[in-house]
């Protein structure tokens, strides 16, 4: 055995790849017609968000992407930023669905005005 | 007339603010440009009566409620515009009066410096900003500040050139604060590189301190945003302190990075923003004041958030 690291299971998701630094908490569980994220969303956690979603829209080509964000507690400016420049790059009629997205996206969302980007839609925001 | 244009009023009664007010709007209904006024409560009353019919389509509102904050004004000022004229509007014509209450200097400052940076934000635009100051109430120290951040001032009837103009930027630095070490009773957190923690430790101290739980998730997001910064530009530590100071929750953080040069960052809107600058724009609206201190040793971010 040369590569002794390859049998080693790696922690967290296997979506994250190696630039984002320790500790972050992002998790990414693919579902249907697009990924489910859990935990808090800053510097640490930026490509491996980046890499899940884009994951995603590659998945269902042509399609909706679904976010499912109930269980992120928190995320930055620069993660909603990226969120709103990748549904600006989808195809003409796809769509990046924000579904239960915590109180603070909203409020960047707004502050930044990336509510005039179309492809980007909030569902069921929570108040908390 | 396509070039951005920032007069300021310098009105003495009740009287002189309709002598010039009444025609403002009236030449602004007449030309068809999008006029709006956000003015002092008795003042919008006093205009309305006078305008009777000759209002059109001109909208006044109270400047107490129209966004009552510099930051938020400035976003609120940037996004009238350009809504306006997205929709078709040929030129904008505003009036707008700043907010001067009893409060701390460092945010009368704030407004001061807002009315400077507006004529950075506004100037791409065909639009008039006709910005109100009462002179029988105000500070002759506020009033000599809007010959510094207005090109024109009117007074008594007359348009004058303002020799005291200064062009944001400059004005900025001079008027930099300085921000004293925080006081003794300051908590510091332990670490700063674990951006988590960081939030527990500011959403717990302000808390604790009062300030209302929107306010603290505002307060620790804004935080949050100039942490990541000095994390990504500074080479050695970062610290973050905490503390109140009556009314307030204040926390500063410092980085020993290569400083920000430019005295107009985070206050040009998005996309404007340059790359990076987003994250000092996002927390300039988020808190009720931020200040910034910054040297080619390091930076000082402060930033305060009323408290109950």
């Amino acid at each position: 055995v040369t590569d002794s690291a390859e049998l080693i299971p790696r922690p967290g998701p296997a979506a994250a790849p190696p630039d984002d630094p320790p500790g972050s908490s992002l998790r990414a569980v693919p579902m249907t017609g697009g990924v489910a994220l859990s935990g808090e969303v800053d510097m640490r956690a930026w490509s491996s968000l980046e890499v899940a979603v884009r994951a995603a829209i590659e998945e269902s080509p042509g399609e909706d992407v679904l976010l499912e964000l109930s269980e992120i507690t928190f995320i930055d400016g620069h993660a909603v930023g990226v969120l709103a420049a990748m549904a600006g790059e989808l195809e003409p009629g796809r769509r990046l669905v924000l579904r239960h997205p915590p109180w603070v996206l909203r409020r960047i969302v707004e502050t930044l005005d990336l509510d005039r980007e179309p492809a980007l839609i909030i569902e069921e925001p929570r108040a908390g | 007339v396509t070039e951005f244009d920032h007069p300021a009023l310098l009105y003495g009664s009740l009287d002189h603010f309709l002598e010039t007010m009444v025609p403002f709007v009236r030449a602004g209904v007449d030309n068809d440009e999008v006029v709006f006024v956000a003015t002092r409560a008795d003042n919008v009353d006093a205009l309305h009566d006078e305008l009777g019919t000759g209002a059109g389509a001109a909208r006044l509102a109270d400047t107490d409620q129209w966004y009552p904050h510099p930051a938020a004004r400035l976003r609120a000022f940037h996004t009238f515009v350009t809504r306006e004229l997205n929709a078709g509007a040929v030129r904008i014509r505003l009036a707008g009066e700043p907010v001067w209450r009893p409060e701390p200097p460092e945010f009368v400052r704030e407004w001061q410096r807002y009315e400077s940076v507006l004529n950075a934000v506004l100037e791409p635009f065909p639009a008039t900003l006709l910005c109100l100051y009462d002179a029988s109430r105000l500070d002759p120290s506020v009033l000599a500040t809007a010959h510094q951040t207005h090109r024109t001032v009117h007074l008594d009837g007359q348009a004058v050139a303002s020799a005291a103009f200064q062009e944001p930027d400059r004005l900025l630095s001079l008027w930099n604060p300085e921000l004293a070490p925080p006081p003794p009773t300051a908590v510091r957190a332990h670490t700063v590189t674990d951006l988590a923690a960081a939030r527990t430790f500011l959403a717990e101290h302000a808390l604790t301190a009062d300030v209302r739980p929107d306010r603290a998730m505002d307060l620790s997001v804004a935080a949050n945003e100039i942490l990541t910064n000095a994390l990504i530009h500074a080479d050695g530590p970062v610290a973050l302190w905490a503390w109140t100071a009556e009314d307030r929750f204040v926390c500063q953080i410092e980085d020993q990075g290569p400083g920000v040069a430019d005295p107009l960052a985070g206050y040009r809107p998005p996309p404007a923003s340059r790359e990076g600058e987003r994250g000092l724009w996002l927390a300039r609206q988020l808190v009720d004041l931020l200040q910034l201190v910054s040297a080619d040793t390091g930076t000082a971010v402060r930033l305060h958030v009323r408290r109950g």
